[in-house]
């Protein structure tokens, strides 16, 4: 375990040093939040139970995690290329824990990054929370699902401008099969089908549940079981699959 | 403390370690040579369980596989790229990979300090890497490999790049660490480097190994013979000989010498009349 905290500390320290990334996964989340709620301030009735802000916080936030999946992805192929993570591979460090050590940094990261968005929206526009230990929750598996994510893609490229396009084209392909750029009740049939197969869909629904009217255990188990084996199945894949690259590329 | 028996590995329908045997004694400095694409990073690679051999065994220590983590504990890894965290100070590099190697408390900090000190690195050590020189860099990344006391470092092109002062330092720490028992296997592509630290030189081609002995060894069996170019009253001739001595003696008596050059043979001479001159890419 001391391994996977040295290397999750060291992941966090050269995040907090790249401004960028602070910018992307804990600004940008609020700042869109402002905007789109602003510009669909009217379009959410009394009778709706939630504002443009709540609407848009539940879809926006997730910007913000994939912003944390990006950099992440980023840093991984930066490792590649300097030649770091020959270094890591090659210390008494197992694929296993050197992963586990990126997944860890990640969760950290998307957790704040959650936690961020959470408290300036809260504050700046009353974002409802029906329940505070449901969203936890949520941001847990969530972060689970977003870390798995981000091994899995880390496997596939060794620079960092393929680790920026590989991250984002996935993130907008997650984020136009979930509901998060457009309303899954305007989708046409099909589209609407292939959404239950995307698990940030999942995501989207526990995080709507535990914010507007708290959820209780039956209402969650599913997506939270769904997010979490989704981030553990990607995780499994990446071990196996760094494993078989490094010992053979 | 480093035995490779009939190791293979290819790349697809590439062969780029052929069938290479090779034996590594304890507190040897050991020079893997070759020119480009000869399989000696791969070699590096197979010997620090980066990569699994297709074929053959690598030992360490006697019995231990390099897969094996108290195995790894044993060896340091200068790699050819600048393995350093550029945006991190040199403390936290060390700190960071210090820790990887299970150093903590005191134990890190001393060690952290005695490889500052081995590289000469003291005055820089809260700098940012990326303010540093690149002789600077080089020196760090020996550092990095120094610091959990391997007994079997392996240095992978540790001098491309570096001005011929930061060349110096890094050759003294090689004799220091070899004067303290250190095991070393070095890549270079600068022969007389080799020709000036190593005991002990295997020269690969193509994945095999083409030659091995001491650096005395090579150049007697393989660098040809000196060149004098002599110029006396009657002009300038130029004479290969295996007796430089003797000849230069024998033609002075013959005739007063004006001028004289000589070239002895070389490891590089050596290198090139074994692997020979065409270019490899």
């Amino acid at each position: 375990m001391k391994e996977i905290i040295t290397l999750t500390r060291k992941d966090l320290q050269l995040l907090f040093l790249d401004k960028t990334s602070i910018i992307v996964t804990f600004a940008l989340p609020v700042v869109l939040v402002a905007l789109i709620g602003s510009v669909f301030a009217g379009s959410f009735p009394p009778s709706s139970g939630i504002t443009s802000y709540d609407y848009a916080f539940s879809k926006v936030m997730f910007w913000g995690l994939f912003g944390g999946v990006a950099s992440s992805v980023a840093s991984l192929a930066i490792e590649k290329h300097s030649g770091t993570i020959i270094r890591i591979q090659l210390a008494p460090v197992r694929k296993f824990q050197v992963l586990a050590g990126k997944a860890l940094a990640c969760i950290s990261v998307i957790l704040i990054s959650s936690f961020v968005t959470w408290t300036f929206t809260s504050v700046l526009f009353g974002i409802k929370t029906a329940s505070l230990l449901n969203m936890i929750l949520i941001c847990f598996s969530n972060a689970v699902f977003f870390a798995g994510l981000m091994t899995f893609l880390a496997n596939f490229v060794s620079t960092e401008r393929a680790a920026g396009a590989l991250s984002w084209s996935v993130a907008q392909l997650l984020a136009c099969f979930s509901g998060i750029m457009f309303p899954v009740m305007i989708m046409p049939s099909w589209m609407k089908t292939a959404t239950n197969f995307n698990p940030v869909t999942w995501a989207v629904k526990a995080m709507e549940i535990a914010l507007w009217t708290g959820g209780t255990f039956h209402e969650l188990v599913l997506p939270v079981s769904i997010t979490l084996g989704a981030g553990l199945f990607f995780f499994a894949c990446s071990v196996y699959l760094f494993r078989w690259t490094t010992q053979n590329a | 403390m480093v035995n490779l028996k009939n190791v293979t590995k290819r790349f697809g329908a590439k062969t780029v370690v052929n069938d290479l045997s090779l034996t590594i004694a304890r507190g040897e400095l050991f020079g893997l040579l070759g020119p480009n694409g000869a399989g000696k990073t791969t070699t590096i690679n197979i010997i620090v369980g980066g990569l699994l051999p297709d074929a053959g065994s690598i030992t360490l220590q006697g019995s231990g596989s390099p897969q094996d983590p108290n195995i790894k504990r044993l060896i340091g890894i200068v790699p050819q790229s600048l393995a350093v965290y550029e945006s991190l100070t040199a403390y936290e590099n060390l700190n960071f990979f210090g820790r990887l190697y299970g150093l903590q408390g005191s134990d890190l900090t001393s060690s952290i300090q005695r490889v500052f000190e081995l590289v000469n690195l003291t005055d820089r050590t809260k700098d940012r890497v990326k303010t540093y020189s690149g002789g600077m860099k080089r020196r760090l990344n020996i550092a990095i490999a120094l610091l959990h006391r391997p007994s079997l470092l392996i240095l992978d092109e540790p001098t491309v790049g570096v001005d011929p002062q930061s060349r110096n330092a890094i050759f003294d720490t090689l004799r220091n660490l070899r004067a303290e028992g250190c095991t070393t296997l070095l890549t270079s592509h600068y022969l007389e480097e080799a020709q000036q630290l190593c005991d002990t030189v295997a020269i690969l081609d193509e994945g095999k190994l083409v030659a091995q002995g001491t650096v005395e060894e090579l150049i007697a069996r393989h660098g040809g013979q000196s060149i004098l170019t002599v110029e006396t009253s009657k002009g300038k001739s130029r004479i290969e000989t295996h007796e430089p001595v003797q000849e230069i003696v024998r033609i002075h008596a013959e005739e007063p010498i004006i001028s004289l050059k000589m070239e002895s043979p070389s490891l590089e001479k050596a290198f090139l009349n074994i692997t020979g001159k065409h270019l490899r890419d």
